[in-house]
């Protein structure tokens, strides 16, 4: 029987990875090239878009540091290319290392073990796997049915809704920020610099009408949250 | 112009979303099923599922609760989009959001939709890049890195956070201080243990009493203002 390692990380499941990869690439441009087209019919000027573009790209870079951490503590219990599909794809880092615990504790051994049995790779697979379907069958059934609840909340009043979508996003962003609010440690010191920086950054961009501050400025709010944190 | 957003782009957004995610949902098993089949690797069904009970138990609930939740903010585009390539609130909400302001556009207008996808578009990109370099060289570069300097990284997403929290309470003063104040009232209530009486994970509270509440609170206060303006 092969090892557990060499099967983790054996060309097959790397396949099966760049299939998955594949499949989000693609939607991805698919996606863009229609908003593309529909922006242009819409009479969204093509500097605008890239900026959104550009922008998108600059401001993804902070966010996919944090992620790709979140692969290297998964890579080690999952192997290379599962820990890459996972998190490039539908997943979620807190889940994906909870399948691998939720494995280990059915089995009744420990993660870190190194003689950890062949059983809890694959157990782990399938917990990942039936973790995470619901999300994108709900999403494919429901997604285009619920543009008309949000009509329906709105009233019809179109001039309502960009209120009612920041009201959503500060409501998401409250429940998000809660718990590093309460915890009272660097966390806390993070959260409140990252806020503070980016409000001083939009001030300055509505004074000074510099485009770089405007791409770059979640990125350097993101890292000056972070060096305060370390300094104090 | 509005046509084109609602007759042509909407419908074949919905479309291409529906068949790539249908196709997502069954490449999902595709490692299980090839560890369980071809290297005949088969899971004891004691502990499998012991596993998937565990795991349900935890993530069913969000299965529904986090697109509903999200919907306001990223639209039609945005959901098919970001359920598929996942990691939502830590990476596509912020970029979309990035993008908005940066072209200032509204958020949920039909313009902001098309903005929006494209700020996330260009995000899988990115995001897929540095997970391949990571994926290579991770192990070998955060071993090298001083401890100070991993230490960090646990800051990185509350900045991130407070950021684009940031972004928007400017917008909307009243709703922001609603929604971080709800946030921490549900927080506190559920860490003293009082929504433990609610079925299913009493967690779900702390997520949609903020949003919904939120959305709730700006829909009110709204009407306020245009019956004021029109009087």
């Amino acid at each position: 029987m092969e090892s557990y390692a060499s099967i983790a990380n054996s060309p097959l499941l790397w396949g099966i990875t760049a299939l998955a990869v594949g499949l989000v690439l693609f939607q991805t441009i698919i996606f863009l090239k229609k908003s593309f087209k529909a922006g242009k019919e819409m009479g969204i000027s093509e500097e605008k878009m890239k900026t959104a573009f550009i922008t998108g790209s600059i401001s993804s870079i902070g966010p996919s540091i944090v992620i790709v951490i979140g692969m290297v503590s998964l890579l080690i219990v999952v192997g290379g290319p599962t820990a890459l599909m996972r998190l490039a794809y539908i997943g979620n880092v807190a889940y994906e290392l909870l399948a691998a615990q939720f494995a280990a504790d059915a089995y009744g051994v420990v993660l870190t073990d190194p003689s950890i049995p062949q059983g809890v790779f694959v157990t782990t697979l399938w917990a990942m796997a039936v973790g995470c379907i619901g999300w994108i069958v709900f999403t494919a059934l429901i997604t285009d049915k619920m543009d008309k609840f949000k009509n329906k909340f709105t009233g019809g009043a179109s001039r309502m809704v960009p209120v009612i979508s920041t009201a959503a996003m500060l409501g998401a962003y409250g429940y998000l920020n809660a718990g590093y609010a309460i915890s009272m440690d660097g966390k806390t010191v993070a959260l409140s610099a990252g806020f503070l920086l980016m409000l001083a950054i939009m001030i300055c961009y509505k004074k000074t009408k510099k485009k770089w501050l405007n791409e770059w400025g979640l990125t350097i709010a993101m890292v000056g949250g972070v060096l305060c944190a370390v300094l104090i | 112009m509005k046509n084109y957003y609602n007759d042509t782009y909407i419908p074949q957004i919905t479309k291409a979303g529906k068949w790539t995610c249908w196709i997502g949902a069954f490449l999902v098993f595709f490692p299980a099923l090839a560890v369980t089949y071809l290297f005949n690797i088969v899971p004891e069904k004691g502990p499998l599922m012991v596993a998937l009970v565990a795991q349900l138990s935890v993530n069913a609930v969000w299965w529904f609760i986090e697109p509903i939740s999200f919907f306001p903010i990223l639209g039609i585009p945005g959901t098919y989009f970001s359920f598929l390539s996942g990691n939502i609130s830590n990476l596509r909400i912020p970029c979309a959001a990035a993008a908005l302001k940066a072209t200032n556009t509204e958020v949920g207008s039909e313009e902001g939709s098309v903005i929006s996808t494209i700020g996330v578009g260009a995000s899988v990109f990115v995001n897929i890049i540095l997970l391949v370099v990571g994926v290579i060289v991770g192990t070998k570069l955060i071993a090298m890195l001083p401890k100070n300097v991993t230490d960090s990284f646990s800051f990185l997403l509350p900045a991130l956070f407070g950021a684009v929290f940031a972004q928007f309470s400017l917008d909307d003063v009243k709703s922001g201080v609603c929604g971080m104040g709800l946030g921490i009232l549900c927080l506190t209530l559920y860490n003293k243990g009082l929504f433990n009486w609610l079925p299913l994970d009493p967690y779900i509270i702390n997520i949609l009493v903020p949003i919904f509440g939120t959305m709730l609170f700006a829909k009110l206060t709204y009407k306020d203002n245009s019956v004021d303006a029109s009087e």
